[in-house]
């Protein structure tokens, strides 16, 4: 499993288009990629369903940290990083 | 172009292999995902010879590369590291059993009228001269006795059409390759038993009417040849008469001397194998034919039957496994209108008891393809009652003493030999327990939680007027990154449920739903209207809320956001798959059907 934690830093959280792309990134890799925020692992969230990723509710400021399982997990989890780094295509 | 050279130039322009996590292909564009977007060189790209520009969208960087695209993408796929890259999943192409059905249903579905108008007016037939109306050698007789054959007899050029479509091939060539399976000179020669020989090769002599695998195998190979002729031949002047030219004058004997007979005898093959079966295991062995029989009669494998069940005929007097085929309507039947009362879906509901009357007619073709094909639990209940029916079949030893069409007015086609009373009890036993187990099934499985509505009807959330996704103003909807669906350009404040489902997703400007069937269904207020922080919204839904149909979902002032400047326009989207719109440029109401998914 690959582990990474990032923090949230676009203004207005984890909306309809960063989800969206979010969830599109993910859906590139084979692995599954499970997501929680704050590191309170009881709510997990599958951030390859848009609705997902939304239910969460992420806001700015929120530590978000991914767990990626699989063959791509590694791959997975550096385009994630880089994502949301970069302000979520926002 | 050098497409090797060009393949290594965009890889290393994009950072190098370590840098491409993932690189997919589409029609035109190969579409990379970069670990470290800064890396790209996207001006040196852009500059490339071989590409005709560069996109970015949704943090993927797309290469357009035009119709060469596929040459393109197996020279950049050894480059990049073992596990970047793939097909784009949509166009991944997957060889299995579920493929290879999906192909030929997408092939006979667009046929189905033709059948259905034929079954119809050959049963009407049949009760004509059952009832002694007419003693079938009146002119109209006759007419219409053409219009009950002429789809089966000439089905071959049906499927041909259709494949040539489903196969992206030249239509005209495709019917000609057909139309050569039931050539006149060709029909007459195998009815008067002549040989013929193609350049000292004997022709396999069989008759093709009613079949469906020769001329299917034929555009198959046609839709190879065409291609390959197409790329071959580089001088237009000449392409046009030497394309045509040469893939017919290689598919239409090719065709003759292997690939049709190649489909009958599979068809021979599978009718050894059925009086073997009888012979050795049976009541179970009506039991797996009849199992079977429903996805035969799906892949026009059941045609295959025919010529066992004539053999059968002359040699014995009756038929076997011509019940079964009688059991496959009552089953095929019994299922539709078991799923019909399962459904909750108003149209499938009608369409199941209309297929379901149709098959019980006779006809289960379009029960199968329209109500099988997309329920698997009905398919499954209409294979466990045939193999019921067909384990009843041969265990009571009934039998059809004709070769007729099996329906419910073939039951006089039962009664012969020595036993006519015994017979038609046993007969309707196994009629009314076929009927009653596979209408049940559907039922059961529903209840047990197993048989799920696959499409629901998606209402409109709001009234105004209705857009495609692709107009509306915000990349994420128009390019469908979050989803299909389409848009409401609203002319009121008020959002309701367009479906029941749970709310898995309430924020104060979106709402996303998981209906029954498993769709998430994402209600989009506005375009980037996140940012007024829930000014001028409310949101009356909580997480884990149990919602229906119109239900209050939001409200908001029309006024106060457009004020701020932003577009109010609601979406409605299915985040995890596909649907089925209808007619996305009109006026709705609320509560007015938007789409299937």
């Amino acid at each position: 499993m690959e582990k990474i934690s990032v923090t949230l830093t676009n203004a207005v959280g984890l909306h309809a288009r960063p989800a969206s792309l979010l969830t599109k990134l993910a859906n590139n890799f084979e692995c599954n990629i499970e997501f929680y925020k704050n590191e309170n692992p009881g709510k997990k969230g599958k951030l390859k369903s848009i609705l997902s990723v939304l239910a969460l509710g992420a806001a700015q400021g929120d530590i978000l940290t991914f767990e990626a399982n699989g063959r791509d997990e590694k791959e997975a989890v550096k385009a994630i990083d880089a994502f949301i780094k970069g302000g979520c295509g926002e | 172009m050098d497409k090797k050279k060009l393949a290594k130039d965009i890889v290393e322009l994009l950072g190098g292999k370590d840098n491409i996590a993932n690189c997919v292909h589409c029609v035109t564009r190969l579409r990379f995902n970069l670990i470290d977007d800064s890396k790209a060189n996207k001006k040196e790209i852009e500059e490339l010879d071989g590409v005709m520009g560069l996109a970015e969208q949704g943090g993927q960087f797309q290469v357009i590369i035009g119709t060469s695209v596929a040459d393109v993408f197996n020279e950049v796929e050894p480059l990049l590291s073992d596990k970047a890259a793939g097909a784009v999943p949509e166009t991944k192409k997957k060889y299995n059993l579920m493929s290879i059905l999906d192909v030929l249903t997408s092939i006979i579905a667009p046929i189905i009228p033709a059948f259905c108008a034929a079954g119809m007016i050959k049963i009407i037939l049949l009760l004509l001269t059952a009832l002694k109306i007419s003693d079938g050698t009146e002119g109209a007789y006759q007419v219409f006795s053409i219009i009950s054959d002429v789809a089966f007899y000439f089905l071959p050029i049906l499927i041909a059409m259709s494949a040539a479509k489903r196969f992206k091939t030249d239509p005209g060539l495709a019917v000609c390759v057909a139309g050569a399976l039931l050539y006149p000179t060709f029909v007459s020669m195998v009815s008067g038993g002549e040989s013929l020989t193609f350049l000292g090769i004997h022709v396999p002599m069989y008759s093709y009417s009613s079949t469906i695998f020769p001329a299917l195998l034929g555009v198959l190979l046609l839709s190879y040849l065409h291609r390959f002729w197409d790329r071959v031949v580089k001088w237009n002047a000449f392409k046009l008469l030497l394309v045509p030219i040469l893939s017919l004058g290689i598919t239409i004997p090719v065709t003759l001397l292997v690939l049709a007979p190649l489909g009958n005898w599979g068809a021979l093959i599978l009718g050894k194998g059925f009086s073997w079966m009888i012979g050795t295991l049976g009541p179970f062995a009506g039991l797996i034919i009849g199992f079977f029989m429903p996805i035969m009669t799906l892949t026009g494998l059941h045609q295959s039957l025919a010529p066992i069940e004539l053999l059968e005929l002359t040699s014995g007097g009756f038929s076997r496994i011509l019940p079964i085929e009688f059991f496959h309507n009552m089953a095929e039947s019994g299922a539709a209108f078991g799923t019909g009362v399962a459904t909750k879906d108003k149209k499938f509901k009608a369409l199941a008891f209309q297929t379901g009357t149709t098959a019980f007619m006779g006809v289960s073709e379009p029960a199968l393809y329209t109500v099988m094909v997309k329920d698997r639990y009905a398919m499954l209940s209409a294979m466990i009652g045939n193999g019921i029916g067909g384990f009843l079949s041969i265990l009571f030893a009934l039998k059809m003493y004709a070769y007729v069409w099996p329906n419910v007015f073939s039951i006089p086609t039962f009664l012969g030999g020595d036993s006519i009373t015994s017979n038609v009890v046993m007969l309707l036993a196994s009629i009314v327990i076929t009927f009653a187990v596979a209408f049940a099934l559907p039922i059961v499985f529903s209840v047990l939680g197993l048989r799920k509505d696959r499409d629901i009807g998606v209402m409109s959330p709001i009234s105004g007027k209705v857009i495609p996704l692709s107009e509306v103003k915000d990349e994420v909807f128009s390019k469908g990154i979050c989803g299909e669906g389409v848009a409401v350009i609203p002319n009121e404040g008020r959002v309701v449920a367009p479906c029941d489902g749970q709310v898995v997703a309430a924020m104060n400007h979106a709402v996303g739903i998981i209906a029954k069937n498993g769709s998430e269904i994402l209600i989009h207020v506005g375009l980037n209207t996140v940012e007024l922080n829930g000014e001028g919204i409310k949101v009356f839904v909580k997480e884990g809320d149990n919602v229906k149909r119109g239900q209050l979902l939001i409200e908001f002032d029309k006024d106060i956001i457009e004020e701020k400047g932003y577009d109010t326009t609601c979406i409605v989207v299915k985040t995890n798959g596909e649907v089925k719109v209808d007619n996305d440029k009109r006026d709705t109401l609320s509560g007015e059907k938007l789409f299937l998914c």
